[in-house]
Order: C-alpha cells, then structure tokens, then sequence
C-alpha cells in the first residue's frame, strides 16, 4: 500500500493548479468603450496573429453615417446568416440605430445578447459566436449565428447492433443532446453544463432525470469534475482516468458508449451521463461489472435471447480470461485430466514444438494482440491484408514450422473470439490485460494458481465501487430485484412490477452508503 | 525525490524476494515432449520367481508420419517393453533407467495380470497398485493364463492399441468390469471374494497372422488366491445376481422343441428373499427381466398365446440354470462372489454376525432357490 501511497503524494505535488485567466488574452480586463477605433486597436492587439478572425466593419444610415464593427471566427460562424440577417437588415433599415436595442430590432437574429467587458467578447469569439460593435455606444452584441463542421448523425461502427437504433452521437454537444432530448420528452431531463480544460474550455454537460437520478450523485459528479486541472479535454476518457473511484484498476468504473438509447435507459435507470463537445463518447456513472457485459439489444429481441446469449456471453467472458493459462495448466501440470485419446493426439502435435506450452501460449497470444493491434491502426485499405497476412502466418505455416501446435491455435483463436464477444471494449481489453499474469501463474502453479488467480480478481472486482455502487452488485451484495436483469433477463413485465425498478434500490443504497471520495 | 527512489527500490527488492519462493511451483512442472504415456501394464513372473513388468507405451508420430499413415492401414502406435526385479517397484525403475523420458501413468487404463502371479501373489500387486498415487482407481483388471508382454503387443485392428481395444470391447461384451476400485471393495467382504475377467490371445479365424484378445470368462478368487474360473455365461449369470447385467443375447433349445432360439434378455432386476429354517440358509431370488426374440428356428409360434409362454418360460428356466451352475461352482471354489452375505446380513444381523466367521462353511451349504419371471416384450414376428 505504501507504494500508491506515496504515488499518490507524488502525483499531487508535482502540478498546480492553473489560473482561470490562462486562456484569456491580458486585454481582456478592459471594458468596451464607446470608440469603434478604439475597440479595433484592442481587438487587433489581442489577435495579432490570428489570421483567422475576421473584422469588418459595417456602414450603415442613409449617408452612411453610422458604423459597425463585426468580430468573428473564420470558419465557425454562419457567414450566409450574417450577410443575410445582419449585414443586409442594418443596411436596409429605415430607422436610425443609434443604442444596442434599436440594432437588436433592425437586426433578423433571435439569439443576441448584450456585453460589456472585453473578456466576454473573446470567449464568444473562440465560441464560435460573431460579436457586433456599435459605433458610440459602450458595449457589444453578441450573435448566436455559429456553425461549427460536424459530420452528419451516423451508425455506430463501436457498438453495433442488429436490432434497435443504429444513429450513434456525434462530435457536437448539441446535436446529442439533441438526439436525447427526442427520446425522453419530459422538463425532467435536465442538462447541466460546465467547462473543463485551462486552455481548451471544453463544454460538459451532464444529464439526468430529475425525481430518478440521486442529487447526491449528480453533486458528487460535479465536485469530482470541476476538481479536475487539466489543459484540454479531447474524448471523455481522459475525465474518466481521473474521476474514477479507484483509479488504479484496471477495470472501468465508468461506462462509454456512442449510443443514444444505452444513455437514455441509464438514465431512466437513475444514472447520470457525461457529455462532452467534440466526442462522441459518452460517460455514464455509476455502472457495475455487470452493465458492460450487455447489450442494448438485449432488451429489444426476446427475454429469452436475451438470456441465452447473456449466458453464453458469461461463459465466454471466462474463456477470454482462462482458456489459455487452462491449457498451460493442463498440458504441463494435469495431463490426467485430458481424456486419454485427446493426450495421445495432442502429445503427436507438440512433439516437434520445440518451446515449452507457455512460451508457447504466451508468445502466440502476443503476437495475436499485435496483430489486432495493427488491424486497429491500418488504414482501412490495407486491413484485408493483415487478417490474410495472420491467417497464413499465425494459421499454417507456424504450424508447418512446427513453431506452434494445432492445439495452441485453436484455444488462441477460441480466446480472440470470446475476448471480441464481450459488447464493451474497455472491460475486453481489461479482460486481454489479465490473460497475461494469469498464464505466468498458471505455468507456475497449475490449476491452483489459476484457482487463486480468479480469487484474486473476484476479492478486486467485490472491493471496487463506482460513484459509491458496489461494482459487482448485483451479486455482492446480492440483491434478488436486480440480479433479475444481470446474467438472465428476465422478462420486462417482471421487471416493472417495481415501478421504481433496479433504481429504486440504488437510491436506497447511494443514501444509506455514503459516497465515497 | 531521490529519498523516494531508494524507497521504491528497497520495496521492489522486497516483492522480488517474495515472488521469488513461488518459482519452486515449476518443479512440478513437465512437459508434453517429455513424457512417455503408459497405457497398459502387465504383470507376469518368470520361472526363478522374479516379478517380470511390461509396459505398452504410446509411440507418438510425427506430422510427416502421419500423413503418409493415411494411405496404408493404421498401425498401432505402441512399444511394449519387459524387464524383471525383485518387486515391481524394482522391475519398473529398471525400465525408467532405460528411457529418455518420464513414464507417466495418469492414462493406464489397462492392468494384464498373469495367472502365475495371480494364483498367489495377488496382494501383493493390488497393494502396489492401491498404494500407486498415480495409477488411475479405475483402471480396468483382467487375468491371463497366455504371455503377459503378447497381450500388450498384440495388434488390435480397429484400435490404436490393444489396450484401448480391451477396455471398449470389457464394457460392449461382458460387461464384467473390474477396477482397482471394485477389487478394494470386494477385499472388504467375507472370505475376500474377488472375480476378475480372464482374456485370451487367440487367432484370427480369416487371417491366422491377426491375433484376437477374447474374452473367456472370469477368474474366482477367495482369500487373494485363484480358485477357478467361470465361463462366460456363467459369468453373465453372476451379473444378473449382482445386478451388474445390462443385456445380452441368448442362444438355447426350449425343451422337447428341435432348433434353437435366441432371446435378447434386457432390464433384469433381481430381488433376492433370505431365510433361515432349522439350520438351512435358503435364498429366495425373484428373477425379473425382459426379453426379445430375436431368431427362432424352432416350431414355436410366437404369435399363439400357449407358444408365447412357453418361450417365455424356457428363457426363465434357461436363465436360472445359468445362475445355478455358476453358483453351485462359486460353492465349491469358496468364494461368495454373488454376494449373498449381504442379502442375510440385512435380514439376520444377529445371525450373520455369530456366523460370520465360519462364511466359507455356511456358503456351501446355502440353497438357491431361483423364481423366473420373464417376460416377452417382441415375438420378433413381423413378416407371418
């Protein structure tokens, strides 16, 4: 314990907090003043060099009398709607402009509001908003014309499904909560923004079902989040690393998806969700063990499916993690335990192999968690090329080498197979990690050590809690209402006899518990 | 920062100590490529009285082999190797000395025992083999009167070895299975009665070079020491008793009837009534079981109620004289392997007790007295 302990300390002394004031230019606690020329020399001072912000100025009046100055960001704001609703509208009005409300009338733009520091003026520029001085007037307007690049509401290549939605979000903040604004039409959705990152300001916004979702929760989340000191958010990720309970495991106490429908149903379930701009992945909290070993679809085809392919799903989440520190055990240790014809055949394989069964094993599953590496990282082009490329290399001619066995292909292959069964890639890649030490072990103890091995895991993932949730509930502690939707599905009917459902009982227990920080 | 450094490095040191005694796990360890696989051990004597071990070990062949296998018929893959020593311990560390690798015994499912040893030194094997961590509890037994190291040797035609071979065609034909477990069982009863099945090497009868294991009955033990041997349908007929029988066809003649008929005798339960009058140890064994007819050459038609009968009734009296001579011979060679004891001990414990001792004496004497109830389930009869 010592050890984390002072990692711990280590970590904590070495960064300190950085000053809100950082990603403002230092013009920025001026105030606006009534001079258009004045206010240009500042504007030009604070982006020298920045030759994406545009400035122009506006002449307007029947002489042409009155003047304007537009700020905007190249590229993020609406250029079609500022020609048409503000250039247009101020040239074409009658009335003479001579205060900020006799533009907002002559102006077309619902979204307009009213600063007066200089500070304001360049967050909304760096927004995305276009700002709009008024020649002898001292302050400015600012207009909600942004456009920002995004693609288009797409499926999830992440998470795929055959049944149920296939759009998954985006990289706008808006547009996602756009997506979940339409399936849960109620007031009760509530969406709380905040920024994090010094330099990148990115925008956060958390929702949750007010009534459902635990206020405790949602506080405990804000403290945790703004507690951050970070330069710049890219994907929720690099928030997760830092807000999770116990931030050494290897598990994750934080769920991610892409999905609407995922996030709208945690949501229902009493959880909360962690939106950022500029991903498309979403956090959830709190979450359990269980959560990541299902699907969406799940619910959508038949309880019976469903249950059946939980089942399977749990069998095979244990066969990415044992099948090969099984087989190492086994073929070094126990050979007892194989059946006396499948020892003579598999003896007849490994008689050329020249390695022992875990260098063997270890090598093999190295190279096939290479080898997806590299399929991961191929551009798309070339991707085919690799999996022909494993395929012979790993498939046959390791074979005919006599490198490998048949038999040691054939439990890697199962393994890869069961490791890409289980529906959330960051507990199979915590599952693939574990693989690893556990076939040490088991080449150095046998069954026992695999025994212990599974031991260890359990005591860690039972010891675990997500924003105070127990991660392995609803096994430890068990609790009968929520096991009905862990590895079976039970029927929806049976489930909704509570009409509060599995959340009912986690609000209970968050209260009862504490959180923990 | 540098004090944390020495920090760190004294509790790396510390974990490395301690991971370090759980290296001594991969002693235990051995691999695939270095071990020989024992499938059958055979136990014989040679004439000064040494103990003379053999061994048929798994031949594993190589990728190359095996595809040019695939044209020309299988052979089998396996070495038999003999040596003698004073005990069986002796001889079999005689043979490791000679091997490369580690004879592992996990997967011997066959122990051939010679009738030289059997006769009086049987204990002395079972001992071995109970005492033997690594040799399986059920691990298959058979006695044998021809050479230990031919039985092992011989060449079975579907099998890849002679052992696989005597173990699926124990459990297809006789179903008289003896395993080290049974035999620890059966040293636990009155008088220590023990069968064991009797194998014999015999020639093919289409290709004379093929030699055939056969098996020829069971061998009788009482005390440890061969006594004599039961046929093979007597055999049959002490199953039935013990309720070990599964099924099996029947060839015989009904009375006063030319010809024969063959009946496939199934689910026979055996409920057994013991009595004690005026001295005489009386056993009461309704026998209950289901046949189908399977060949006729008789004038019997099983289609008429009066014939119907009378094959059911001939089968229960064959059936009966089976048990009969297999027990009436168990009497004489003394050796209660039909397990009639139990039957008295539950329903006279006082008695069986105070007698218990003198078992050998009271088994001759007792009567059997066998009531057959079979029925005829299939007159076989589909084209009359």
């Amino acid at each position: 314990m010592s050890v984390w302990n002072f990692l711990r300390q280590w970590k904590g002394k070495s960064k300190k907090k950085t000053p809100e004031q950082l990603y403002l230019a230092p013009e920025a606690s001026q105030m606006i003043s009534g001079s258009l020329n004045k206010n240009k020399r500042i504007l030009d001072q604070a982006y020298q060099d920045c030759a994406d912000v545009i400035q122009r100025v506006i002449r307007f009046g029947e002489k042409g009398e009155s003047g304007a100055l537009l700020v905007y960001l190249e590229g993020t704001a609406n250029v079609e709607e500022i020609d048409e609703h503000v250039i247009k509208s101020l040239q074409k009005s009658k009335k003479p402009v001579r205060s900020l409300e006799d533009m907002k009338q002559a102006l077309s733009v619902t979204d307009a509001q009213k600063i007066k520091q200089f500070a304001d003026v360049f967050k909304n520029v760096s927004d995305g908003k276009p700002v709009l001085f008024l020649d002898g007037v001292p302050s400015a307007l600012i207009l909600g014309l942004t456009k920002w690049a995004t693609r288009s509401v797409e499926d999830t290549p992440t998470e795929p499904v055959i049944r149920g939605a296939k759009e998954g979000f985006v990289e706008s903040l808006h547009v996602n909560i756009s997506l979940i604004r339409r399936r849960i039409r109620t007031p009760k959705l509530k969406v709380k923004t905040l920024e994090v990152g010094d330099y990148s300001r990115t925008q956060v916004a958390l929702t949750y079902m007010d009534g459902i979702c635990d206020k405790k929760l949602i506080q405990e989340i804000l403290d945790r989040v703004n507690r951050v000191s970070i330069d710049g958010v890219w994907d929720g990720g690099m928030i997760q690393e830092q807000i999770q309970d116990q931030r050494w495991s290897i598990f994750p106490q934080i769920q991610t998806t892409e999905r609407p429908d995922t996030i709208c149903a945690a949501m229902l379930e009493g959880r909360a969700a962690l939106f950022f701009e500029g991903t498309p992945n979403v956090l959830i909290m709190p979450t359990t063990f269980f959560a990541f070993m299902q699907s969406p679809e799940d619910y959508y085809s038949g309880f019976i499916i469903s249950t059946l392919l939980r089942i399977l799903r749990t069998i095979f989440i244990l066969i990415a993690l044992l099948a090969p520190a099984f087989y190492i055990a086994v073929i070094t240790f126990h050979q007892e335990l194989i059946p006396t014809t499948l020892i003579m055949s598999v003896i007849q394989f490994r008689e050329q192999v020249p390695f022992p069964a875990v260098v063997e094993a270890v090598g093999m599953e190295i190279t096939f968690e290479g080898l997806r590496e590299a399929g991961v990282r191929l551009p798309r082009q070339i991707g085919p090329a690799i999996s022909i490329v494993g395929a012979l290399v790993i498939g046959q001619a390791a074979i005919q080498a006599s490198l490998v066995s048949p038999a040691m292909v054939i439990v890697v292959s199962i393994t890869a197979i069961a490791s890409f069964m289980i529906p959330h890639y960051d507990l199979s890649i915590a599952i693939r990690i574990l693989r690893f030490p556990i076939m040490i072990i088991a080449s150095m103890f046998g069954l026992l050590g695999v025994v212990l091995s599974v031991i260890c895991i359990v005591i860690h993932l039972t010891s675990l809690r997500s924003f105070g949730i127990p991660y392995f509930e609803p096994f430890a502690p068990f609790r009968k209402k929520a096991s009905l939707d862990s590895v079976v599905r039970a029927p929806l009917w049976v489930q909704k006899q509570n009409p509060q459902g599995a959340h009912g009982n986690r609000n209970q227990s968050v209260k009862g518990r504490g959180q923990k920080t | 920062m540098k004090q944390h450094a020495i920090h760190t490095g004294k509790i790396l040191l510390l974990i490395i100590l301690l991971i370090l005694p759980t290296l001594s796990g991969c002693k235990d360890h051995h691999e695939l490529d270095n071990l020989a696989l024992v499938m059958a051990t055979g136990i014989d004597m040679t004439d000064e009285g040494r103990i003379r071990i053999s061994l048929q070990l798994f031949v594993p062949q190589t990728g190359q082999a095996q595809q040019s296998a695939g044209s020309t018929p299988i052979q089998n893959q396996s070495f038999v190797t003999t040596e003698t020593g004073e005990t069986i311990t002796d001889a079999f560390n005689n043979i490791t000395r000679r091997m490369s690798r580690r004879l592992f015994r996990g997967h011997n499912t066959v122990i051939v025992i010679s009738t030289s040893v059997a006769r009086d030194r049987l204990g002395e094997v079972l001992d071995y083999f109970q005492r033997m961590r690594e040799i399986r509890q059920r691990t298959l037994l058979f006695v044998t009167d021809d050479k230990v190291s031919d039985i092992l040797a011989a060449q079975s035609v579907l099998e890849r070895n002679s052992s696989i071979a005597l173990m699926k065609q124990e459990r297809k034909h006789v179903n008289l299975e003896t395993t080290i477990r049974d035999i620890s069982l059966m040293k636990t009863r009155p008088n220590k009665p023990i069968t064991i099945p009797c194998i014999k090497l015999t020639e093919d009868r289409t290709d004379p070079r093929k030699k055939v294991i056969d098996t020829v009955g069971s061998a009788i033990f009482s005390k440890e020491i061969l006594n004599g041997r039961l046929n093979v349908r007597q055999t049959f007929g002490m199953l039935m008793m013990t309720g070990a029988f599964e099924d099996n066809i029947f060839s015989f003649s009904p009375r006063d009837e030319k010809g024969a008929i063959s009946v496939d005798v199934q689910a026979v339960h055996v409920h057994v009534r013991p009595t004690i009058h005026q001295g005489q140890w009386i056993l009461d064994v309704d026998l209950r079981g289901r046949g189908a007819l399977v060949e006729n050459s008789t004038h019997l038609d099983p289609m008429k109620n009066r014939d119907y009968a009378i094959i059911e009734e001939s089968t229960g009296h064959f059936l009966s004289s089976v048990i009969h001579s297999g027990f009436h011979k168990s009497q004489k060679l003394n050796s209660d392997v039909y397990m009639t004891y139990q039957a008295f001990d539950r329903k006279y414990p006082a008695e069986f007790q105070k007698w218990e001792k003198h078992w050998p004496d009271i088994y001759r004497t007792i009567k059997l007295r066998i009531h057959p109830h079979i029925e005829l389930i299939h007159s076989g009869a589909i084209t009359d």
